[in-house]
């Protein structure tokens, strides 16, 4: 046999044995996540809940995490979501959220207090958005019971101004479960509106608890729900103008569904239609697309768009949200993280409304013991194909550490976008920061280095957070654009910045939310593989183009909107 | 009465009994019967007759006989035994349960009738007695090895898992080669997501029995639970040579190769489940699921339209009609079928308000 021959058949034998995940899994990756939080400073744990086992399931679901740059210098800080326990006392003060205030040397200095950020209570969701337009991102963080709406005044400190913007949602017999939330200027006037995703109509006073014994996961007593509680619904408060919200939920068609079990929320504009539609991932029960009707008006076309259920057509336990436009034909697609025992989704947008599901012939069908929650699609490296990133964790502490990947604490899991709609599973050749296995819950993705990667930061169940850094080889080329409105919203949330190099149109916008109730950072990161230079096109929110030709990779860019 | 006439009756007793269990022996059960119609009436005779009827197969006649003995004598535990196997076979199962959980009652020590009463009972669904009677036989039979299998299964299958592990050990330490008590070992190790140590029960299993179908199926399921697909295709491809009617094995086989993205392959499978099951909803919604993926319009609305047909409370097919015919520009019947899974929908989750069980994982199978 001559050598040529023998190493035909050779390859073809490998062919045969090696699944395609395997042979990708062989190469080493030129990308590594290692996590950097005690390093970085981020000492403080989340907590939530019980460690050992819950009663509730208010206690299980956890919270966010916002990459943010509250103090505009250009460097993303962070912010963490905190939540409490039941019948504890906490002897060196209850936990409250954390700001993080980025030293720019790879350390965050504990910021909390001095900007007047302490707040105890069972934090769930975080929104950065500029809903005063004066200059200055805010910041509106959920909660099972009272939201809360601070105004960043522009000198590291903030203003509680919840009651008086008017997005408190108590006054009911129980507290609201408010879950995921998002800035958006759903009617196009400049100022940014809220929406508010609920979970459940949750009473610690009549909700059944595990010792009744009817509440039960794989035989172990486990903390009851969502089947069998009431759904809640979802908020959208309209930005009046004057510093202050009005509920519009009812007459903006938000009620004409039936209660339902939200958590993340994911905004954008799914129709192309230059008006931003939102996505809600529903916990057990079909999700829901609100379809906006351009005229204040929103319509709910989930099941018929083809984005409520499975493939195989079953409601699911939706988490995590995100988007990003992964096949490069100009609309934006949709990944979702849902219960362990079931694949995440993906659904391929198809124009018009309709989409397809893709999960199983994008590769994403092959893991199913993962729980998950965060999600992010995001180009770790620099390609220019959005890969995806999902952080895991079971809902359930009971179910402790088994010696399979379905414990309590799961690692992450991060797919290549390796073209042709097919996405390849490297998690376990992605570095240390992606193995690590942790109760994961937020996750935000940002470049808090400023080094032209993508680093992602996660929110955790009575753990601390993990910072991963991102450690990028591959010498590929980006950019990075902030966006700041003018005539449309200064945070520019919702407007789109097509760039276009080698060949290749990415899409993106700037987005509030998404994720698990968390928020990643409002500057656009695009990978631009070894192209030196790109083309922008940037649609703003109140519907006006600009194009910049020409621009040089390995920069971040400010861009501000034309007044005329 | 004097000696010579006691005499004459116990002979006379003895003559027809000997008579009776001559020809019960010789398998003349309508013999024995006749000699026991000549008999005065007593309850243990109604007994016997109603059991010798039953042997020739006229179990209604038998039934009749069952209740008249008990009539005579409400404390016979024999009758009610009887009775309740009786009902079994004729498919009252309800008051067959009943009457055996009287002979029970009336005769506690005796091991048939717990032992009869657990199996009728775990057939039923009614795990609780079923549970009870499986713990008191081996009270009773402490060695009995099957009944602590059956005990194995049901604590796991009603989800206490450990304490189905521990019943399992305690066979194999009697019998290290007993298949049922691995295979509930490695059932009870799946339910508590101890995925490698249910491979290795199962791969011990395939020790000891190569070519057993149901340790090869369980084997592939465990893989595929641990997303392990080639190793589930392999085990879960050899079941199916074992045991080409292991209609679930060409189920989950189809899931394997649809988790994979090899969507003719798994539409093979399905096809070959639904075909080989006719009844098989969850084939034919997955056969319509595959095809409407691959584009095969026709066939996906067929497949589709079974799974209804077999199951019109399932929202998924009404909801993945609904999307191919919208696809086909059907958009009339796309709306109507898309409502429909609305409404089914609603209608489960209404069910689901006392549901709280969030637990779903393919079973294993189980070798009795």
């Amino acid at each position: 046999m001559s050598g040529r021959r023998g190493f035909l058949k050779s390859v073809c034998r490998t062919a045969a044995v090696f699944t395609f995940d395997q042979l990708v899994r062989g190469q080493e990756l030129p990308v590594s996540f290692v996590n950097v939080a005690r390093e970085a400073g981020l000492r403080e744990k989340t907590v939530f809940g019980g460690e050992k086992k819950n009663r509730y399931l208010v206690e299980t679901t956890g919270c966010g995490v916002a990459f943010y740059d509250y103090d505009h210098d250009g460097w993303l800080d962070l912010f963490i979501v905190n939540g409490s326990r039941f019948q504890t006392a906490f002897p060196a003060g209850p936990p409250t959220n954390r700001l993080y205030k980025n030293n720019r040397d790879g350390t965050f200095t504990d910021v909390t207090v001095k900007a007047g950020l302490a707040h105890h209570g069972w934090g769930q969701g975080v929104c950065v958005g500029d809903y005063d337009n004066d200059g200055f991102d805010d910041l509106f963080v959920s909660y099972w019971g009272e939201n809360k709406l601070y105004r960043n005044r522009g000198n590291g400190t903030f203003e509680d101004v919840s009651r008086k913007a008017g997005i408190t949602t108590g006054g009911g017999k129980i507290p609201r479960w408010n879950t995921g939330c998002a800035f958006v200027d759903y009617n196009r006037d400049g100022l940014l509106d809220l929406f508010v995703a609920n979970y459940i109509d949750f009473d610690l006073k009549t909700v059944p608890v595990p010792e009744n014994g009817t509440c039960k996961y794989k035989g172990l007593p486990v903390a009851c729900g969502p089947p069998g509680l009431t759904g809640a619904k979802n908020i959208l408060f309209r930005n009046n103008g004057d510093g202050t919200f009005r509920d519009v939920s009812k007459e903006a068609g938000i009620l004409n569904t039936p209660g339902t079990y939200g958590l993340g929320v994911l905004v954008a504009d799914f129709d192309n239609d230059g008006w931003p539609d939102i996505y809600v991932a529903n916990d057990s029960t079909s999700s829901a697309l609100y379809k906006n009707n351009q005229d204040g008006t929103f319509t709910e076309i989930g099941i018929e768009a083809g984005v409520a259920y499975s493939a195989d057509g079953k409601a699911q336990a939706g988490m995590g949200v995100s988007t990003a436009d992964y096949d490069g034909d100009g609309l934006l697609d949709i990944v979702k993280t849902n219960f362990a025992g079931d694949t995440s989704s993906l659904y391929r947008n198809l124009g018009n409304n309709v989409f397809e599901d893709r999960t199983f012939q994008a590769g994403l069908g092959r893991n199913t013991r993962f729980l998950g929650w965060g999600a992010a699609f995001l180009d770790f490296d620099n390609d220019g194909l959005p890969d995806i990133l999902l952080a895991n964790g079971h809902v359930y502490p009971e179910v402790g550490s088994t010696d399979t990947e379905a414990g309590y604490k799961q690692r992450k899991v991060l797919y290549r976008n390796v073209g042709d709609g097919k996405f390849a599973d490297v998690s376990t050749a992605a570095g240390p920061g992606i193995a690590e296995a942790v109760s994961a819950r937020g996750l935000a993705v940002g470049d808090f280095d400023n080094d032209g990667d993508l680093d992602v930061v996660v929110n955790t169940m009575n753990d601390v957070p993990q910072l991963l850094r991102c450690d990028n080889r591959t010498g590929r080329k980006w950019l990075q654009v902030k966006l700041v409105g003018t005539v449309s919203n200064r945070s520019a949330i919702g407007a789109r910045v097509v760039c276009i190099s080698g060949g290749r149109r990415q899409i993106n916008e700037v987005r509030s939310g998404g994720s698990y109730l968390s928020q990643s950072d409002l500057r656009l990161h695009f990978g631009l593989d070894q192209e030196s230079h790109a083309d922008l096109e940037i649609h703003w929110p109140n519907g006006k183009q600009q194009r910049l030709a020409d621009v040089a990779a390995n920069q971040a860019l400010k861009i501000v909107e034309p007044e005329d | 009465m004097n000696w010579v006439g006691l005499i004459w009756i116990i002979a006379a007793q003895a003559d027809w009994r000997a008579e009776a269990d001559r020809l019960k022996a010789l398998g003349d059960a309508a013999g024995a019967l006749v000699v026991i119609e000549k008999r005065p009436q007593s309850s243990a005779l109604e007994d016997e007759a109603g059991f010798l009827l039953a042997t020739m197969g006229r179990r209604a006649k038998a039934i009749a006989r069952f209740r008249s003995a008990i009539r005579m004598s409400p404390l016979n535990s024999s009758a009610h035994y009887h009775l309740g196997v009786a009902l079994w076979l004729e498919g009252n199962r309800v008051e067959a349960v009943q009457a055996l959980s009287v002979a029970t009652k009336r005769s506690p020590t005796n091991t048939e009738y717990w032992e009869r009463l657990a199996v009728a009972a775990q057939e039923m669904g009614d795990r609780s007695r079923a549970l009870e009677a499986y713990r008191r036989v081996l009270t009773l039979k402490p060695a009995c090895l099957e009944c602590r299998n059956s005990l194995s299964f049901l604590l796991t299958d009603q989800g206490q898992a450990a304490q189905g592990q521990a019943e399992a050990l305690r066979v194999l330490r009697i019998d290290a080669k007993n298949l049922a008590a691995l295979s509930n070992l490695g059932f009870a190790y799946l339910q508590q997501n101890e995925l490698e140590k249910a491979i290795e029960v199962y791969r011990k299993g395939l020790q000891i029995a190569p070519d057993s179908a149901v340790m090869h199926y369980n084997l592939g399921l465990s893989f595929k639970q641990k997303d392990e697909l080639e190793g589930a295709k392999r085990h879960l491809t050899r079941a199916l040579e074992l045991d080409s009617q292991l209609v679930e094995g060409h189920y989950t086989l189809g899931i394997v190769h649809w988790q994979n993205g090899e969507f003719q392959q798994a539409a093979v499978q399905f096809e070959l489940a639904a075909g080989k099951s006719p009844d098989y909803a969850d084939a034919w919604a997955m056969l319509g699921t595959v095809l409407r993926q691959q584009g095969e319009v026709v066939r996906a609305k067929q497949a589709l339209q079974e799974a209804i047909r077999l199951r019109p409370e399932d929202p998924g097919p009404y909801s993945q009609l609904g999307q191919l015919l919208r696809t086909t520009g059907d958009f009339e019947g796309s709306a109507k079928y898309l409502a429909e899974a609305a409404v089914k929908k609603a209608a489960k989750e209404s069910k689901q308000k006392e549901m709280f069980d969030r637990s779903s994982m393919a079973r294993p199978k189980v070798i009795r």
